[in-house]
Order: C-alpha cells, then sequence, then structure tokens
C-alpha cells in the first residue's frame, strides 16, 4: 500500500485509502510522554509513551475526503499537557466505507478479581483506587487493529486507564503496555481510537485503576461507546486450537515488531528501553545481532526498520585484516572486547539479506569511511576466516594471544562472561554457517566454483568439529579447547544447540547430546541434571555445570564474579545457570530436525503456556537487585527467533540461491498453516502449507504448496520443486 | 549534600491512614497492585527482603496490597524494596505500611526516591518503629522535607522539579534485634505520587 509520512507544519495531500504518517515535533523535557493527536475528522489517536526528545509516526488511514487540521499535544507522565504545532491536510479520492466492527459482547467487572457481568457500567464505589472494567467478549479470536472508545454523555471520560486482553475468554487477561495513559484529556464527542497491531484476543477491556469521581465520593468507570475493529485472520495461521494460535501470534507481536511495546525511541530499534517499560525489542544495530535481525525483518514490510539495518550494516568497521568490529562503534564490545565471531555473523546476516531481496545495488553500497563495497567486505571477512583463522585447515582458531580459551584468557562473543577463545565450538558453529551462506549467495552471483569451494570445505569442518569439541566423557561438545589443551565443558546448552540445529554434529552426536538435555542421562558432576536443565521452563539453562563449580574457571568475572552469595551465583544470572530465551528457537529447529515436527511442537507447547500467562514479561531480581536471571526482555530483540520457528520451522522457509526455499514441517495433526504477508524479492505474498494438496500453485500473491516436500518460490514469482 | 530547613516530615509515620494534605484528584503516579503486570516488571526485592507477593487482605485504599517478606540476619539488617518508575515529575508522595507483627519486634522504615539527576532524596524516620497491628501512613512533600545529596556534583535542588527514576524503601532493624532468620511479613497498600 503506498504510505506517505508528514511531518512538520506544511499542508499536504493524501487519497483516502493510502497509509498516511504523521511524526508531531518532540515535546522534550526529562519526564517521559506520550501524545494525543486530534485528526480533526473528530478522532484521537493516542500513542505510547517514550522519551521526551523524540517522537513516534503514527499512522491514519483516510477514509472520508475532505481538509482536515492536525493537532497534537504530548502529555507528560505527570499530567503536563504540552500543545504542538499541527498541520493542515487536504484528503482527496472516494469515501470509503469504515472499518468492520468485532461482534462482541459487552460485559462490566466491579473489581479485578470479580466475575464478569452483563451491562453497561460498573456498580459505583466510594473508594477511589477501586480498579474497574468494561470489556468486550468475542465469539472468535480476532486481529484487533482498533480498540474504539468514546465519552459518556453525563459521566467523565477515565483519565487513567489501560487496555487489557485476553485469548482464553477472560480467565487470563494481560495488559498492552503501549496502551496504558494516566491523565488522559477529556475527549469530548470525539472518538479515542486506540491502535492495538493486530493484537489477537477474544477478550479485551478498558480497566480504570482510578475510576472518574461520578459524583461527591463515588467512582466509577463509564464509557459511552466500546468497539473493537479488525479482522478474524490473523498473520501466522494454523490448524490448531483458537488459544494457541493467538498467543503465538502474540508472542511475535511481542519480540517480533514490538508493536504494542513501551520503547524510549518509539521504534524498536537503536537501543534497549528501561526498567520499568522493558519489553519486546526488533532489532539492536550491532555485528552481533547482524544475522538475527535479517532473520526477523527481512521479510517484513516495515520500510524504516529496513532503512535503518541496511544503513548500519555498512557502517560496521573492518581492520586490515578483514576483522569486523562489534558495532558501528569499533572493535571493542562494551570497551572490553573483540569478537572473533563477527566475520562469520556479518557474511550470515548479509548473505540471508541479499536472499531475501535481490538487489545487486545494496552489495555494492560503500562503507562511508572506507569506501569499500558490503561485497568486497564479506569476501574479506571470508579470507580472514580461513587465511587467518586458519579456518581452511577445518578448525578456525582465534589467534588473539588474549583470547586464548584459558581461565586467564578474555571473553569473546555474543556470551560475554565466559572465555571463549583459541579452538571454539561456538565460533566454529558460526564458522560452519558463514560457509553455508557464503555459498548460497556466491552461487547466486554466478560464482558456481568458490561457491563449490566453500561447500567442500564445510564436509571438512563438520568431520574436525565432531573431533576436536566432542568431549566422549560427558557425551556433548565442548565449549572451547583452550590453547593449553584444557576443555571447556561446562554443559552449555546454547553451544549444543545452535551446533545441532547449524546441522554440524553427527547424528549420534545429536542423540546423546538430547539424552542429555532431556534428562534420559546423567552427566556426572553436573550442578544441573534431568527437569532440573529446563527450570526456567522456556528454555533451558545456559550451562549445566557451574562456573564456581571450578578453579580455576573458565567464568571471565569482568562484569560479576560468582560463587555463593554472589550477583552471578550459579542460577541466579542468565549465562550461569539462568537463560537467555532465544536458545529456545535453536532448541526448537534442532529437535524438529532430529526428533521430529511432534517433539518439536512438544517444546514450543510448553513456551506457549508459560506465555500464556505473562507473555513472558518476566524480569525477576536476584537478592542484590540484580535483574539478569531470565534474558527475555529488554536488549534481547533475539527472544523474537522463537515465535519465529513458525515461519522458518514449522513453515520452513528460508532463502536460498535460486529462490526462496519452503520446506513445511507441519505437525501430524493439522491440515494447513501459513504466513499471511511475507515479503520476497520486493513482492507480498500469502504462503500456505495444505495437506491435501498435491501440487505447488500461485495465484497472483497467493502461494500454496503441499505439507510434504520442498519447493522453491522464484524471484519471478514461479515456483518449482527443490532439487 | 543539601539538608532542607524543615527536615520535620508533615504526617510521616502518624500510625493511622491518615491524610494531612488534600490530595490532587489525580496523582503524577499510582499503583495499588491490581492490574495483571507482574510485579517483577517494576519492583525488586534485594536483601533481607526474600519475597514479596500481592495480597487481598489487609487493604487500605486499592483492591489489593504488596506483602513483603523479610528475614533479617546477623549481617544483613536491611531489606530493599525498588520501585522502578518511568521518568515522572512530582514532588510529594503517600503510602502506608501494616505491620502485623508484635511491637516487640522493631523494625524501622527509611524511603529514598533516585531522580534522573541521580540526587538522592532521603525521608528518615527518625527513631521510631512502625507502629505494631496498624497502617503506617508516609505522607511528605519532598521538597520541603527530604535530604538530597548527591555523589558527585550539586544537589542543589531550588527551582527544579524533580524527575524520579526510582523508589527504595528501606525496611531495617537495629543491632538489638535479636530475630534473626525468622520471616517477617510487612504489607504496603500501594503508592500516590503527586
Amino acid at each position: 500500500m503506498l504510505s506517505l509520512w508528514l511531518t512538520g507544519t506544511l499542508a499536504q495531500a493524501v487519497q483516502t485509502g493510502e497509509i498516511f504518517k504523521f511524526r508531531p515535533e518532540p515535546a522534550d523535557g526529562d519526564e517521559m510522554v506520550w501524545y494525543l493527536i486530534d485528526w480533526g475528522d473528530g478522532t484521537l489517536t493516542p500513542t505510547s509513551h517514550g522519551l521526551a526528545k523524540f517522537s513516534p509516526d503514527i499512522s491514519k488511514v483516510w477514509r472520508a475526503r475532505g481538509s482536515y487540521k492536525i493537532e497534537p499535544k504530548s502529555i507528560t507522565l505527570s499530567g503536563k499537557i504540552i500543545p504542538l504545532k499541527g498541520t493542515k491536510l487536504s484528503v482527496t479520492g472516494s469515501d470509503l466505507e469504515a472499518s468492520s466492527m468485532i461482534p462482541a459482547e459487552q460485559f462490566v467487572q466491579n473489581s479485578p478479581d470479580s466475575s464478569p457481568a452483563s451491562g453497561r457500567a460498573p456498580e459505583s464505589t466510594d473508594r477511589p483506587y477501586i480498579a474497574q472494567s468494561i470489556g468486550l467478549n468475542f465469539e472468535k479470536i480476532h486481529a484487533i487493529d482498533t480498540l474504539v472508545l468514546k465519552k459518556d454523555a453525563d459521566i467523565p471520560f477515565p483519565d487513567s486507564f489501560g487496555v487489557e486482553f485476553s485469548t482464553d475468554g477472560g480467565k487470563v487477561w494481560n495488559d498492552v503496555p503501549s496502551a496504558t495513559y494516566n491523565h488522559f484529556p477529556d475527549p469530548g464527542e470525539k472518538e479515542v481510537r486506540i491502535p492495538l497491531n493486530g493484537l489477537a484476543a477474544n477478550a479485551v477491556r478498558v480497566t480504570s485503576y482510578k475510576p472518574p469521581e461520578i459524583s461527591d465520593e463515588q467512582y466509577a468507570l463509564r464509557l459511552g461507546c466500546l468497539r473493537a475493529e479488525g479482522p478474524e485472520e490473523l498473520l501466522f495461521e494454523m490448524d490448531t486450537d483458537a488459544q494457541t494460535a493467538a498467543d503465538w501470534n502474540n508472542m511475535w507481536l511481542v519480540f517480533g515488531t514490538a508493536k504494542n511495546e513501551v520503547l524510549h525511541y518509539f521504534v524498536g530499534y537503536p537501543w534497549p528501553t528501561d526498567r520499568p517499560d522493558e519489553g519486546g525489542l526488533m532489532m539492536i544495530g550491532s555485528t552481533i545481532w547482524a544475522q538475527w535481525n535479517s532473520m526477523k525483518i527481512s521479510w517484513l514490510d516495515e520500510s524504516a526498520a529496513k532503512k535503518y539495518f541496511e544503513n548500519v550494516v555498512n557502517n560496521y568497521p573492518q581492520d586490515e585484516h578483514g576483522l569486523m568490529g562489534v558495532s558501528p562503534g569499533g572493535f571493542l564490545h562494551l570497551d572490553h572486547s573483540k569478537h572473533y565471531v563477527t566475520p562469520a555473523i556479518f557474511i550470515c546476516g548479509i548473505s540471508h539479506w541479499y536472499l531475501m531481496h535481490r538487489e545487486k545495488d545494496f552489495l555494492q553500497t560503500r562503507d562511508k569511511q572506507s569506501g569499500v563495497t558490503l561485497l568486497e567486505k564479506m569476501r574479506k571477512a571470508m579470507h580472514y576466516q580461513l587465511e587467518d583463522m586458519e579456518g581452511k585447515s577445518g578448525v578456525m582458531t582465534v589467534q588473539d594471544p588474549q583470547h586464548d580459551g584459558t581461565a586467564k584468557g578474555t571473553s569473546g562473543n555474543y556470551w560475554d562472561g565466559w572465555r571463549f577463545g583459541y579452538k571454539s565450538a561456538y565460533e566454529n558453529t558460526l564458522f560452519y554457517q558463514s560457509l553455508d551462506w557464503m555459498a548460497r549467495l556466491e552461487a547466486s552471483l554466478g560464482n558456481a566454483g568458490k561457491a563449490e569451494e566453500y561447500l567442500a570445505l564445510r564436509a571438512k569442518v563438520k568431520e574436525q568439529f565432531n573431533e576436536v569439541f566432542w568431549n566422549e566423557k560427558t557425551g556433548r561438545f565442548t565449549g572451547c579447547i583452550a590453547k593449553d589443551g584444557t576443555s571447556q565443558d561446562y554443559g552449555f546448552t546454547f553451544v549444543n544447540l545452535e551446533a545441532v540445529a547449524a546441522g554440524i554434529a553427527t547424528p549420534e552426536h545429536e542423540k546423546k547430546i538430547f539424552e542429555w538435555l532431556n534428562g534420559d542421562r546423567i552427566v556426572s558432576g553436573d550442578t544441573s541434571t534431568e527437569a532440573d536443565i529446563y527450570h526456567f521452563k522456556v528454555a533451558p539453562r545456559a550451562n549445566t555445570l557451574a562456573a564456581e563449580a571450578v578453579n580455576p574457571s573458565f567464568w571471565d568475572d569482568w562484569t560479576m564474579k560468582v560463587g555463593p552469595g554472589t550477583v552471578g551465583e550459579y542460577g541466579t544470572q542468565i549465562q550461569n545457570g539462568g537463560h537467555i530465551f532465544y536458545v529456545s528457537y535453536y532448541d526448537l529447529m534442532s529437535r524438529l530436525k532430529t526428533l521430529g515436527t511432534a517433539d518439536a511442537m512438544k517444546r514450543m507447547q510448553v513456551i506457549l503456556e508459560e506465555f500464556h500467562k505473562d507473555q513472558l514479561r518476566r524480569k525477576p531480581g536476584n537478592a542484590s537487585g540484580s535483574t539478569h536471571l531470565e534474558g527475555i526482555l529488554r536488549e534481547f530483540p533475539e527472544s523474537g527467533l522463537v515465535p519465529l520457528f513458525f515461519v522458518t520451522g514449522i513453515m520452513g522457509i528460508e532463502p536460498d540461491t535460486e529462490g526462496l526455499r519452503i520446506a513445511p514441517a507441519l505437525p501430524s495433526g493439522w491440515r494447513f498453516a501459513g504466513v499471511r504477508e511475507y515479503w520476497f524479492a520486493g513482492k507480498k505474498y500469502s504462503i500456505r502449507a495444505e495437506r491435501e494438496l498435491i501440487n505447488p500453485a500461485v495465484n497472483g500473491d497467493q502461494v500454496k504448496v503441499p505439507a510434504d516436500g520442498s519447493w522453491l518460490l522464484k524471484k519471478d514469482g514461479t515456483i518449482v520443486p527443490c532439487k | 549534600m543539601q539538608i532542607k530547613r524543615n527536615v520535620v516530615l508533615a504526617g510521616l509515620l502518624c500510625g493511622l491512614a491518615g491524610t494531612a494534605y488534600a490530595a490532587p484528584k489525580t496523582p503524577a503516579y499510582f499503583n495499588f497492585f491490581a492490574s495483571p503486570v507482574r510485579l517483577d516488571r517494576y519492583l525488586r526485592n534485594m536483601q533481607a527482603m526474600e519475597s514479596m507477593r500481592t495480597a487481598n487482605e489487609p487493604k487500605l485504599k486499592g483492591d489489593r496490597s504488596l506483602e513483603m517478606q523479610l528475614r533479617f540476619t546477623e549481617q544483613q539488617r536491611q531489606g530493599v524494596l525498588r520501585w522502578d518508575f518511568a521518568p515522572v515529575a512530582f514532588s510529594r508522595v503517600r503510602f502506608s505500611v501494616y505491620n502485623p507483627n508484635p511491637e516487640r519486634y522493631k523494625i524501622f522504615i527509611n524511603a529514598r526516591f533516585v531522580d534522573s539527576e541521580k540526587r538522592v532524596w532521603q525521608l528518615n524516620n527518625g527513631d521510631k518503629p512502625l507502629s505494631s497491628k496498624k497502617w503506617n501512613t508516609m505522607d511528605a512533600v519532598l521538597t520541603e522535607t527530604a535530604v538530597v545529596t548527591k555523589k558527585k556534583g550539586s544537589a542543589d535542588v531550588r527551582g527544579s522539579t524533580p524527575v524520579f527514576d526510582y523508589f527504595d524503601l528501606v525496611f531495617f532493624v537495629q543491632k538489638d534485634f535479636t530475630a534473626v532468620d525468622q520471616p517477617f511479613l510487612l504489607y504496603l497498600s500501594g503508592l500516590e505520587c503527586f
């Protein structure tokens, strides 16, 4: 759809039906603020809150032609209302029908714990802080785009309220962080239209935790109108129960696009939001996230996020040998350490991005500092891995003496609490993946010989990996082999699961790994065994042998110490007995690949059941106040990989040399699954796998494939069986 | 360090839910623990405060209260409830703590608010422990009563409107407190900031 973006005070013209975007000027100040846009057509749109130095793009589709005066204002969290510069707008074209209303039954609740009752208004109370709700029950799950509120004719509009929703008809309620307001100005006769961005729910309610005073010391929530708008169809369609489908979609909404989150910059990047507003995030611009960012956003219609990604990736520095910096800011992670895995991540991420978009100009964009093109950078990064790090031998080795993998070494990858270095299983798994992605890229550019070279080396890397890193004693891959020969095996679940998902483990090793993780086999000496490995339910503990169990330890205590009574004590730190949620993506992909869809879905079901309770908005602290126990929110946009498992695992969609590979792996009971909007090579598709279909078909933007088989959607929109 | 002239805390620890001021209609911030939002999204229990959860009773103004379990030890004689705010401006706070424990267990309370300029606004309770079997209400105008300190730079707050990032509610016992290693419950009614 066409999109028109506008800021400042220039008068503009738009067509009805177009997506119109307006960005008010920032309010400024130290307090956080939210914005309220009066569109001049009798409707108001409130935004989430964020830092006052920034303001969001606010979308609107005009349905009636005319001339409108847009009047924005900002409201500080303490209630100060600041009028901002507006603009005039001329809307042309034909008038469109109003959005469709979701059929619903209204209910009220006199307090959060009271049973819902039919009716239009809760009973009044003499206590000012008794929470009251007015809600809607739908017969089916819907993707709610907008919740519409109007003021009661006689009673004040609530100046303090939030939107809450349920996917089980009202048994469990969750908040919508972006739709929580205090000091909401009196809307008068105007409609308040709250964006909910396709939130999947079969019940929604407006709750005021301080209902308006309706008469002398009597308080009650009243609304003149409450209705919801949005389609019945969800982004991810699946042949399962409605609650599971809704929760899976909402998990993507929270951790994928982060559309209903409170974000300091009003967008899901570039850097996290602090407590108490931590939530999902779309991406982080550092090199370390380049591959995950591409996996998450390359298939979306998110032009601003894509522009940000394409700009930031060509600002990663590269030294004269080919090593990549950790971020546009330099080579040291938090001014502490180099990451020798960055060349691999960079290659994987950029290759993935290119193969999703097929725009050769992108590969030719030049680094503003060095003038080197992206493609040249990638090839140099690969050369660095092969030659300087001796990857062509079959095992890539970190040569930097500071990163020698010993108990005196320095940490050197995403898992910065551990001294990964020298011959590192984590780095070599990424190296193995980078050979595959570079091969796909080179082949797509017509360099078949180079691609073959990389694929041949992959076989050698796999063989070496299983020899060098396999620990016969524990029956799993070690973290790294230090320069002094020490095997640093702390039961790293993330190392083992990513290795299995990448396909680098032999079938025998895959089997042993899952025997350990599933608790069928106890590794002698481990701190965590059997069911305790999945103590946090949503992901395995990062390591099953405590960092403090070995002396001298492989733990790098540059940020915190480990051991009894410390901040980093086993089980209270994300990297030492705690967990980081994204690892579950590799867990799911590994299980899908080795144990089958049913086993992967069993794991996913546990995650979904936990998500259902609280949307995984979990940030418990330890006795020291550190909230780094579970790595789900804030600086973990990679949490979005877990719901993405639906796209890459169940639907089996991944870019390949010749096109987009679709290799579904539907649960046995499912007749269909689909993604309603998936962008590939500049075109929008709806991709659906069906159990009873025999041949694939493309009809306009509708792609249908049989549930069994592997298919290739080509750039020109045709589909063929995968070789 | 800057000590405000008026260090007498109006309404502080008056042992009853009394209102010392006419309250504005809607606080800049308030929370009475009724929402489905998990507590750990904005609260942290630290040191001797070993757990927290919402409770239906006792309650004062809202639907629920916050039950806090403390276990003081010889080494750890204070428990802290840290309350994180999205940066918000206010100058007055009001909350109540219910102490169900026998009077012989003397538990004291301090509160400190940290603003966006890293200044600490400290409300001291003097030497009075929490009254037993009662709601203890703290109602104070920070800009008039708090002791303001800052590790580095000036703590001069004249003419400024503080924007607060977090609040520490500190429960502590003195050296003569002997009931160490025992659990003690306390209840927080909620928080209003104006």
